[in-house]
């Protein structure tokens, strides 16, 4: 940061850099921004690719109305289950709706499903693992024992439950998974409160006779955040897949609603002979997942405190 | 005697604290009495393992003794409950060894010193701006005492060496506006010349605040420089204790002076050849009864492993827990 | 007396995209046999960097420049080079924290068999009397009954001296020590002290001992090199730069160092920071926190030499010294 000041007061004018060429091995190589830039890229390839297939399916998403070439819920008997053509680049369904425009408008209810069930799930998760790490003792084993009940289901099958119990609809798949989810986030919020704790400024902190909320607020919370960050961002991809999951085998998302694993759900009858309908939508979801999950693993490469040892 | 008393902040009787390990339990400090009269600055001197960083823990709050009082201007600490007795430890504050870890690294400066506040500091200004302002003042005040100022307010813990950290530790301890600080090896993580700056800035702020002060070390070159008296703590007991110049000259305990003895001098030639080759039983077994320095001294005798000597304070207030002290000659 | 190892015009540098760290600048130094030089300075003075790559232990990130010879045999000083280099058949080197050494799942026989039968000079069958008798060599009682032991068992000094026998295991000529007593106490310090000393004094062991702390230089060794910001500033023998330190710098850093007998009411100390090594320096490394700073420190320091080879980079002769003094 301090980087951006200097470098304005030492840079010389070029003609006089040339001059000194002598001594240019020495001198301090001052890259631009955009060296530095190219270095990042460079060191983070994955990541950086990741960033711009959700970049695009961000903008697909939030563009849909204007970008999608026609209306996604419009029947049309007359070109029902096309395949790919100039005009229907993704194909048509069964009712003759553009497979393309559906697969637009999508993007939108995946990403509302994930932003949600993972924003719910680090809502109750966090406050659990901060309290439950700070703590520890009695509280901690109660609140641990808590979340493994919710841990000891196999995967998938307590979304399920809940989503039957609850009735089938998209906000109680949302719902389901985020009750499933979050125990993830308590656990790893827990061992990295845990290791915070063990820090000389929370006991510094503890001598000021400051309260154990801000201290959880102030001391804690920031240093302990970036492992249910990346979590975060890998499992943005898996609720996708998840509730797509859910409404394939139908206690998710409900016609009319417009959502991949739907698509993919309502073609199955039909996708060894008209492959586009299944293919297309489970193409979305594969690219979704796979752009969070390069993000997860940049994230975690580039926040480990470890690989910003070189100061 | 009793006007000493008087002056007295902080008084310490009979204090322990047992820690259970797996191997039973395990005294880490064991019955140590300590005074500290105003503006005075006490050295608490011994290898690691001692118990001085307990002792530590244990004056400011951290730990909780299993035995024991402490008493602070009259008041006695930690006693929720009684009268006269306060759970809290206001008036205290500590310095750490390590201000790489002591400092919060997500936080400002500015934030840092601030946190230290007490209830109340801001009360003269009202309303958001004045008190904002108010605080940012307190703060460069509290900055400007030890040595630094205005440009470092914003900035974060890794923008510093170690020397300034320590300082920022410094101004985050003043903040609490303590009568007595604690220092639990100030210098120990940092570089010779810098450890220089904070000595003297300790010197200063003694001077200055007439604070009170413990300060824990292992090094005998700082506590010479700094400290006003010393006490020497072995396996958790108090050997010796007494004006620094009386302990460091004529040392009484055979422990103390194997520490004196074994200090490397920067004058060259001076080799002090040590006599005794005294680690060599560092089991460290937990002594329950007799001398708990036996086993590594040089002049001990049966009674040593039977009865544990008790402290005897010579004039001067000079005592050590000896059966068999350095005479005067040897030292 | 034969020299074991000499280093000439040793470069480390760190390269990267934002900027080139100097860590080491020019150094050039050299042990004989039975000879225990200390490599003196502060942190980020360079002194490990040197000793790493003197070992070759760098990683493949540094860029190293300098010659080595090993018993008079050249060896490069390239971080990729082969591994089987001289510097591990002569030297071996021992690090701050003993017990990041060894590994605590398995006996301290078990550690130190590895060692010997690695190093090539010890076949599995003489393995037990070498153990025994380097264990005893570094003063430990009961060598039979440590080997058995896990790390833990062991205290910090025991655990040094252990390190220490399994260094000697490969039977080097040279020892490097970096810190090897900063996390001891004292008494444990002044014993690893004197079982350096007897090492060297003995058994012609060479030792380059890397440390801060001047009170361990003037107890123990024969040379010394002061480095500052990567230079080595100041070199000479142990009592000489001791008793009439040279160069500002030197003169400064005994002055912080307060004595147990007492008397100082102040201490002086060195104001500023090191400078910062991705930055080119110019002139005196040492000039922005010197008080006798002179318009021509911003040239490059000479080496200056005095009558018994103490040598120092300075800008001052040793009359002005004495006059200021």
């Amino acid at each position: 940061m301090t980087l951006s000041k200097t470098s304005a007061s030492e840079t010389m004018p070029v003609g006089r850099t040339n001059t000194r060429g002598a001594e240019c091995h020495e001198g301090p190589f001052e890259p631009g921004r955009a060296a530095l830039m190219g270095d990042f890229v460079g060191r983070n390839k994955l990541f950086v690719l990741g960033l711009g297939l959700f970049l695009i399916i961000l903008l697909t998403a939030l563009f849909a109305p204007w970008l999608a070439p026609y209306d996604p819920n419009n029947i049309d008997f007359s070109v029902k289950l096309e395949g790919p053509s100039w005009a229907h680049w993704m194909g048509t369904d069964d009712l003759g709706r553009d497979i393309l425009s559906r697969v637009m408008f999508g993007a939108r209810t995946s990403l509302i499903i994930g932003i949600n069930v993972i924003a719910v799930a680090m809502a109750i998760g966090i406050p659990i693992g901060l309290v439950s790490g700070y703590f520890g003792g009695r509280l901690d084993s109660i609140l641990m024992r808590l979340t493994d009940v919710f841990l000891a289901f196999p995967p998938l099958l307590l979304p399920i439950a809940i989503t039957a119990a609850l009735g089938p609809s998209l906000i109680n798949a949302m719902i389901a998974l985020a009750i499933s989810w979050f125990p993830w986030y308590a656990r790893i919020m827990r061992g990295a409160v845990m290791s915070i704790r063990s820090n000389l400024y929370v006991s510094a902190a503890r001598t000021m006779s400051i309260s154990h909320l801000k201290i959880l607020v102030r001391h804690i919370l920031p240093n302990a955040w970036t492992p249910a960050l990346v979590q975060a961002s890998m499992d943005f991809g898996y609720t996708i897949l998840a509730a797509a999951s859910l409404s394939f085998i139908g206690i998710g998302a409900k016609p009319p609603a417009i959502e991949w694993g739907l698509m993919v759900s309502l073609s199955r009858s039909k996708f060894l002979d008209y492959w586009w309908t299944a293919a297309f939508p489970g193409l979305a979801i594969f690219v979704t997942v796979l752009a969070v999950n390069l993000i997860g693993d940049g994230l975690r490469d580039i926040l480990d405190p470890k690989s910003r040892g070189q100061q | 005697m009793t006007a000493a008393n008087m002056l007295n902040t902080l008084k310490v009787r009979g204090l322990s604290k047992i820690y259970q390990t797996r191997k039973g339990p395990f005294t880490a400090v064991n019955a140590v009495d300590l005074d500290i009269a105003h503006g005075e600055v006490l050295a608490v001197v011994g290898e690691s393992g001692c118990g001085k960083s307990t002792l530590s823990r244990l004056l400011i709050g951290l730990d909780r003794s299993d035995g024991g009082d402490i008493s602070f201007q009259d008041r006695k600490l930690y006693q929720p409950g009684e009268e006269n007795s306060a759970h809290r430890n206001e008036g205290i504050a500590i310095v750490f060894q390590d201000p790489y870890s002591s400092l919060n690294p997500k936080m400002k400066v500015i934030d840092l010193v601030a946190e230290a506040f007490r209830y109340g500091a801001l009360a003269a200004a009202s309303g958001f701006r004045e008190r904002k302002k108010l605080r940012r003042a307190k703060v460069i005040e509290y900055l400007n005492l030890v040595g630094m100022g205005e440009p470092h307010l914003d900035r974060f813990p890794h923008e510093f060496s170690g020397g300034q950290l320590q300082r920022i530790a410094f101004a985050r301890a003043l903040a609490q506006e303590p009568k007595l600080l604690i220092l639990d090896e100030p210098t120990a993580a940092l570089d010779v010349s810098v450890q220089a700056q904070i000595l003297m800035l300790l010197k200063e702020l003694k001077t200055r605040l007439s604070l009170s002060m413990v300060f824990i070390s292992h090094d005998l070159g700082s506590v010479s420089f700094v400290a006003d008296r010393i006490m020497v703590m072995y396996l958790g007991n108090r050997v010796e204790s007494g004006p620094t110049r009386a302990v460091l000259d004529n040392p009484r305990h055979h422990y103390t002076r194997a520490l004196i003895d074994a200090v490397p001098s920067i004058t060259p030639g001076k080799r002090r050849e040590l006599a005794l080759l005294m680690s060599r039983d560092s089991d460290r077994p937990n002594v329950t009864h007799g001398c708990p320095f036996a086993g590594r001294c040089p002049s001990t005798a049966d009674r040593c492993r039977k009865e544990a000597p008790p402290y005897i304070e010579e004039e001067a207030n000079h005592g050590y827990a000896c059966f068999y002290p350095v005479s005067e000659s040897q030292s | 007396m034969t020299t074991l190892l000499s280093v000439t015009g040793l470069n480390v540098s760190f390269p990267s995209i934002r900027k080139t760290v100097r860590a080491v600048r020019g150094v050039s130094l050299s042990l004989d046999e039975g000879e225990i030089v200390a490599l003196v300075g502060e942190s980020g003075s360079g002194k490990t960097m040197t000793a790493m790559a003197t070992m070759g232990l760098l990683p493949d990130s540094a860029e190293v420049t300098g010659e080595c010879q090993w018993l008079g045999r050249s060896q490069s000083l390239s971080p990729r080079g082969n591994r089987k280099s001289l510097a591990g058949q002569h030297a071996a080197i021992i690090f701050q924290n003993p017990l990041t050494a060894l590994n605590p799942f398995f006996t301290i026989e078990q550690q130190l068999t590895d060692v010997a039968l690695a190093s090539g000079k010890v076949s599995r069958k003489t393995v037990l009397p070498v153990l025994l008798d380097k264990l005893s060599r570094v003063q430990l009682p009961d060598p039979a009954q440590v080997l058995k032991k896990y790390p833990h068992q062991l205290s910090g000094g025991q655990i040094q001296r252990v390190v220490i026998a399994m260094a000697l295991v490969c039977q080097p000529r040279v020892l490097i020590a970096d810190e090897p007593t900063t996390a001891l106490d004292v008494i444990v310090q002044a014993e690893i002290l004197q079982l350096l000393q007897s090492l060297a004094r003995e058994e012609g062991l060479s030792v380059l001992l890397i440390t801060h702390d001047l009170g361990v230089v003037a107890s123990l060794c024969d040379r010394v090199e002061v480095m500052y910001a990567g230079e080595i500033i100041e070199s000479g023998q142990m009592s000489d730069v001791l008793r009439s330190p040279a160069h500002p710098y030197t003169r400064k850093l005994m002055a912080t160092v307060p004595d147990i007998r007492g008397g100082a009411t102040v201490l002086e100390y060195i104001s500023g920071q090191v400078p910062d090594l991705s930055r080119p320096i110019r002139g005196c490394a040492f000039k922005e926190r010197c008080d006798r700073r002179l318009p021509v420190c911003d040239e490059s320091p000479p080496v200056r030499a005095l009558n018994d080879g103490q040598r120092y980079r300075c800008h001052l002769t040793s009359e002005q010294e004495v006059e200021f003094s």
